[in-house]
């Protein structure tokens, strides 16, 4: 373990080290700014606005989940987040065919309609599961009472 | 004075230990964010990265060659495959990332936030870690729909970045691996499947697994041909383009539309013992060899062909310069850009796949597929296939 330890660390710092020379070498000074700005800007971003965001979607899917029942609000979480991840490989495409390109054989998908679809699918199926499961939690809670 | 400042950072520490903790509480979600399940989504997420990162470097060397590393002609779609794999992994990472990140993120309010010097370089790495990952998978996606709003250049940039991003995650498998064992060697208290506050453990990677199938699913198909039915959300798309084949940069953009039609266009061939120009005519006098051969992108997207002209070893011959033994330095109409000239090394040019293509699927080149004559060889990424020649000089 000592041993796998000491030579992960010291190949990484060695990778790690090349690819700074690369920077230092093969990239102009006047752009390191610009890198290190959006390294930054990444985890902020991250850490500060879009994990805040899914953590709070979390929160409330706990608060809902004894009404529509545990196994709903888990696929309707599993379906919102498969449309979140193809929004967000889809925006770059959305936003830049709004910008044009002269090159006609790029961007020729209709990206709005598709995404429009997706998260037709996505709300359908998460609708679906919400109802089928408070269905069983309500069939569940009147059993209870009339025992 | 150190008094005061001693007050004040016992105040500060006072105020936000609680605030920290609340976070992590709320952010927290035992089992599902624990060790086993980062280990899990780890492995995909390293997995997808080492394949981006060989992929990557594969094509780097295809395009920057090492003198002493000759690299394979076939199989004629190796290149196709590689690079086509580099864009799917690097999709599949999307859901992958951030799964990995949600599921350490309560980690982030750990207090105190640091404890040691070796732990604030731990944490130092991670934001590299974390940072680099982010910015590498983000400008690969915005370079795939040529939108170039960050302030570098997009190819040394990713390059670079790919070698602190791989340093950087053997460093922090270097520092987690004892965390990485302890959840191999299973312990019997840590049942495979068990409920967080809504969703299971099992259930989360399955969703982070469908995110990641559906995202491959419906952009795949600009490479993959059994895929192209479900392609909804690539850039590109099989069959659409002149001669039904995309294209990376027209002759309008390569500033190319006049010269590529010019009447008294010639293709020169410099050899060590003199040069000879070929008209449109002397190249369709020459034998013509048809050769089944993809485009692929540095992109990702790539499409199989039909190509027809004269054989680069005919044309060479031709010129008396048979059996090249250096890269032959090839020249496009194309004054700008990095690719206008671009060298072939010995292997491609006296292979016998390669031509210098007047036709495509039966037609005369397109101007925009590189009219009067391009180069086609196999293996070689879309970049090298020279558009609009010029220019070929043998130098030995």
């Amino acid at each position: 373990m000592r041993v796998a330890r000491g030579l992960l660390i010291a190949a990484g710092l060695g990778l790690l080290g090349y690819g700074a020379f690369l920077v230092l070498t093969e990239i102009a000074p006047s752009r390191w700014l610009g890198i290190v700005v959006w390294v930054g800007a990444a985890i902020l971003l991250h850490d500060g606005v879009l994990a805040p965001i899914v953590v709070a979607v979390g929160l409330g899917a706990e608060r809902v989940r004894d009404r529509f029942g545990r196994r709903g609000v888990a696929v309707a979480q599993g379906a919102l987040l498969v449309g979140a991840i193809l929004t967000a490989i889809t925006v770059p495409a959305l936003v830049a065919s709004t910008l044009g390109n002269p090159n006609p054989t790029i961007l020729v998908g209709s990206y709005g309609l598709a995404l429009a679809i997706v998260w037709t699918v996505v709300l359908w199926v998460a609708a679906l599961a919400l109802r089928t499961s408070r269905t069983l939690v309500r069939r569940a809670e009147r059993a209870t009472r009339t025992k | 004075m150190a008094g005061f400042t001693e007050r004040a950072s016992a105040r500060i520490a006072e105020r936000l230990e609680p605030l920290m903790g609340g976070a992590r509480d709320a952010a927290s979600d035992p089992p599902v964010k624990s060790a086993r399940t980062t280990v899990v989504i780890g492995r995909l997420l390293g997995i997808a990265f080492l394949t981006c990162f060989a992929t990557g470097l594969y094509s780097h060397l295809l395009q920057d060659p090492l003198p002493w590393l000759p690299m394979p002609a076939r199989p004629v779609e190796l290149y196709r495959v590689t690079q086509g794999l580099h864009v799917i992994s690097g999709t599949a990472a999307v859901p992958l990332l951030l799964a990995k990140l949600w599921t350490v993120y309560p980690r982030l309010f750990e207090w105190p936030p640091v404890r040691s010097v070796a732990h604030a370089l731990e944490r130092a790495s991670i934001a590299v870690l974390v940072g680099v990952s982010l910015v590498e998978v983000t400008i690969g996606l915005l370079n795939l729909v040529q939108w170039y709003v960050f302030p570098f250049s997009f190819r040394t940039t990713h390059f670079a970045l790919a070698w602190v991003l791989i340093g950087a995650l053997a460093v922090h498998l270097g520092v987690k691996l004892p965390v990485i064992v302890r959840v191999w060697r299973r312990r019997p208290d840590d049942p495979p499947d068990a409920a967080g506050r809504t969703l299971t453990r099992r259930g989360f990677v399955g969703a982070v697994g469908a995110a990641a199938a559906s995202a491959v699913l419906l952009t795949a198909g600009q490479t993959v041909p059994a895929l192209a039915p479900f392609n909804a959300l690539a850039p590109r798309r099989m069959g659409v383009g002149p001669q039904g084949l995309p294209i990376n940069r027209t002759a309008a953009q390569a500033g190319v539309t006049d010269t590529a039609v010019a009447p008294d266009w010639v293709l020169t061939v410099a050899t060590p013992s003199g040069s000879r120009d070929f008209t449109l005519d002397d190249l369709h006098a020459l034998p013509q060899a048809e050769a089944v051969l993809p485009i692929a992108c540095v992109e990702g997207w790539s499409q199989s062909a039909t190509w027809r002209g004269v054989r680069m070893v005919d044309l060479l011959a031709a010129a008396g310069a048979a059996g090249p033994t250096a890269p032959l330095r090839i020249e496009s109409l194309q004054e700008r850009g990095a690719f206008a000239r671009t060298e072939m090394p010995p292997q491609y040019a006296t292979d016998p796949l390669t031509l210098v293509a007047l036709e495509l699927n039966g037609g005369t080149l397109h101007v925009d597929h590189g009219y009067p004559a391009r180069v086609i060889a196999p293996g070689r990424p879309g970049v090298m296939q020279t558009k609009w020649l010029r220019r070929i000089e043998v130098t030995a």
